[in-house]
């Protein structure tokens, strides 16, 4: 009996019985659409991409656990991920509070410059990256939150909107002042 | 990266001074590159997971359960020596089951069981029913014809040359399982040792990890099934051949390094 229960589950991870083992329909393509946001979205707030693959792995599973529970006449499937995502990353940076710093050193960003073609111009781009997310968390969480929904997960004003539940001329004026904030900061560090 | 066709997107950047509408740019510029392999690595671990969850609890593991058997198999042996007839029946069953429990005892008349070494497919079979270590775990030793050529009447089988897969490098490999280490994890100081099983293909490629035994902490074992992805091997060979084989590997990640290693004299091969 052990060894027939053994068989069907290799059998599944060879393409049959599949529907008794593989991820649930829906969930398997949330997370072929929203994976790459999610981890887009932690790794903007977070200072390593190790630590962004940790979040983002838990946001994953915290989804497939609660998936039952998920009602879909309350969020989208994106919105309860981004959701679950911005609680993972909030318990994430309390923990670290307590822990270590939160900066960003140049050696963890290389993830974050792979557009910019010569070697010169990715040291310049590293630095002037290290300089703004570093100066990004000395902004207050909810700044953070806004500037990385919107330049992290790639989100447009609307989609910030349903996330955070706020109306669309809100989520304007919440960016526009956390990026007049962001700006000081940077401003004031590049004097020192 | 913001959506270029979202009108609050233009009205937003629109409404900025020329100085934010920089920054903005530039903020939007910073790309964010995934490790290639993360998404189908998360993706593994989710269905994993999502395999055990829908295996679910075996019914002999509830409490409740087990008080329930021992109870009904107690009533039959004791139904069993008030019937006569039924008597020896039992009696032989407990002598059974002692001689499994104290072997020892029973040592003098037992006979030599044979042990052969199991041919393993050339595709991955399914992992085998838990069983006692001794007879699933051939060791490089056990797996010689010593064994086979002690017992006079069987037919002598042909000499078989068997390498069991080494991993190719492991000074690189402590240093990439060691990447895997979750900081925060090192920082809290929490340790642990995982033992893996998985197939080592034709190529030196793990394929269809599991967990064997867990550290304890989900995240250290995760952290371990991904690193393993990564290990490459010399593939097992039988005369030559390159063949594939299951493995068990342990994984140690101590904090006061912030080093994982693969313990040297822990890979055993499960052919």
């Amino acid at each position: 009996m052990m060894i027939k229960e053994e068989v069907t589950l290799s059998t599944g991870m060879r393409g049959e019985g599949r529907a008794e083992t593989e991820l649930p329909p829906d969930f398997s393509s949330w997370f072929r659409e929203y994976q790459p946001i999610v981890f887009r979205y932690v790794r903007f707030r977070l200072a390593t991409r190790e630590a962004a693959e940790d979040v983002t792995s838990e946001v994953f599973m915290k989804a497939l656990r609660a998936l039952d529970r998920y009602d879909p006449s309350r969020a989208s499937p994106k919105t309860w991920l981004l959701r679950i995502a911005r609680n993972a990353v909030t318990d994430h940076l309390r923990f670290l509070k307590r822990r270590s710093s939160l900066h960003v050193s140049l050696d963890r960003v290389p993830d974050l410059v792979a557009d910019v073609p010569t070697q010169e111009e990715r040291v310049l781009r590293g630095e002037r990256i290290q300089l703004l997310l570093n100066a990004s968390r000395e902004l207050r969480s909810a700044d953070q939150e806004i500037l990385s929904l919107r330049y992290g997960a790639g989100f447009g004003n609307r989609e910030i909107a349903e996330a955070l539940n706020i109306s669309g001329n809100a989520v304007a004026v919440r960016l526009h002042r956390a990026l007049a904030r962001l700006k000081a900061v940077v401003d004031k560090r590049g004097r020192d | 990266m913001t959506n270029p066709n979202d009108p609050h997107d233009a009205d937003f950047r629109a409404t900025l001074p020329a100085d934010l509408q920089a920054l903005d740019r530039e903020l939007s510029g910073i790309r964010i590159e995934e490790r290639p392999s993360f998404g189908p690595e998360l993706k593994g671990e989710l269905t994993q997971a999502w395999r055990t969850r829908a295996r679910g609890a075996p019914m002999a593991s509830r409490p409740w359960v087990r008080t329930l058997m021992a109870a009904g198999l107690a009533g039959l042996m004791i139904a069993g020596v008030s019937v006569p007839s039924a008597r020896a029946a039992v009696f032989q069953l407990v002598r059974t089951v002692a001689e499994e429990v104290f072997p020892t005892f029973f040592a003098q008349d037992a006979e030599p069981e044979l042990q052969l070494p199991e041919i393993e497919a050339q595709e991955p079979a399914p992992p085998v029913a838990p069983r006692p270590r001794a007879e699933v775990v051939v060791s490089p030793a056990d797996a010689s014809n010593e064994v086979v050529t002690s017992m006079p009447d069987l037919p002598t089988l042909p000499f078989v040359e068997t390498t069991f897969p080494e991993i190719i490098s492991r000074q690189e490999a402590a240093r990439m399982i060691a990447s895997y280490y979750p900081l925060e994890l090192q920082e809290a100081g929490v340790e642990g040792a995982i033992k893996l099983l998985f197939w080592v293909d034709t190529h030196g490629i793990p394929e269809n990890i599991q967990t064997r035994e867990s550290s304890g902490n989900q995240r250290l074992d995760y952290a371990a099934m991904r690193a393993a992805r990564n290990l490459r091997f010399h593939p097992a060979t039988r005369n030559g051949v390159a063949v594939g084989t299951w493995v068990e590997v342990d994984f140690h990640f101590f904090a006061l390094t912030g080093v994982g290693i693969i313990g040297s004299d822990s890979m055993d091969s499960v052919m």
